[in-house]
């Protein structure tokens, strides 16, 4: 491969183009080159979940996958589902349960989440725990965080 | 909104957090990735330092070669242990009030041997992470590998290597 890699892709609705090194991964892109520094940069090595990002509808980790792979592709990132309102009832119950300390692993936790809501959405409390456990949190704990998850599917219906 | 600021009010009071959820302010923005962690800042011209790491417990650091790690374009500084005892006092870790507490003194890279994997031996500093962490790999160091202590139960026993040479 070469050094550097052009890539095109949709970046939260808005078409980006630019020249990347080949090895830049997606997370170091976005927030490097793109300014988006709601993903999180944990372990860079697809443990943590931090780096969690919505690529062509499917969450990938934004540190084990490069910027060239997303050429042509659809990503997504907290800051886009922030602002089209598409997560807010979760967000909203993060908020109301407390499921959040220090905030590093929410962005990350809450497109996983998402995910899952939309690939299960009766998931049971056990299946929710399982489907987050590459989402580390490290203050929190994972309680609130399902409860949360709960909550918004509550309340989602009416909001 | 009116409930926060009640909120805000009733916690303003002596002892007034007992019993009580505390308001999180900066919550929604957290849960918008609106943060500000520290990796988020980017200033002008700034750089990112990396570290080279020990990859044995216990090792003797024999030779630092740092020559194709500062020729590398973009690096803008490769710290040796050595250089960095001269502007800095290592840190001691004793309380005052607690008699007979000892502490090796810590310098931020060991001066002679690494005490731990993963210690932080040289630090180099780039333009860009890339660049740093390319250089941290042309660093050579020249280890003496030396036992590890990997037991806290007989780390006192006489038999025991001596981790710190001080204490």
């Amino acid at each position: 491969m070469d050094m550097y890699s052009d890539i095109t892709l949709t970046v939260n609705g808005e078409i980006v183009t630019r020249c990347v090194e080949s090895r830049t991964n997606l997370v170091d892109f976005l927030r490097y080159e793109l300014g988006l520094t709601g993903s999180h940069v944990g372990c860079e090595h697809g443990v943590c979940g931090a780096c969690t990002i919505r690529m062509d509808g499917r969450i990938v980790r934004g540190c084990l996958t490069l910027a060239a792979q997303a050429d042509g592709a659809e990503v997504w990132t907290i800051e886009g589902v922030s602002e089209t309102n598409e997560i807010r009832p979760l967000q909203k119950a993060f908020v109301e349960r407390n499921a959040l300390q220090c905030g590093f692993c929410t962005p990350g936790m809450l497109l996983t989440i998402a995910e899952l809501m939309e690939r299960k959405p009766d998931a049971s409390r056990e299946e929710i725990r399982e489907f987050i456990s590459g989402n580390f949190c490290r203050c929190t704990g994972y309680q609130a965080i399902v409860d949360a998850v709960e909550i918004a599917r509550e309340k989602g219906a009416n909001s | 909104m009116n409930e926060v600021v009640a909120d805000r009010w009733i916690l303003d009071r002596p002892n007034s957090y007992i019993g009580r959820s505390v308001p999180r302010p900066n919550a929604p923005r957290l849960a918008e990735g609106r943060g500000t962690f520290v990796d988020d800042i980017e200033l002008k011209r700034m750089l990112h330092a990396t570290y080279v790491r020990s990859p044995y417990a216990h090792a003797r650091i024999k030779s630092i070669d740092t020559t194709a790690a500062k020729a590398l374009p973009g690096v803008v500084a490769v710290v040796t242990p050595k250089e960095m005892a001269k502007i800095h006092d290592p840190w001691v870790g004793v309380l005052t009030h607690l008699e007979g507490i000892k502490s090796a003194p810590q310098y931020a890279l060991p001066l002679e041997k690494a005490t731990w994997q993963g210690e932080a031996v040289v630090a180099v500093v780039a333009n860009t992470r890339a660049t740093a962490e390319d250089a941290a790999a042309l660093v050579e160091i020249d280890w003496e590998v030396l036992p590890p202590v990997t037991d806290a139960e007989t780390a006192t026993e006489g038999e025991t290597p001596l981790i710190h040479n001080d204490l």
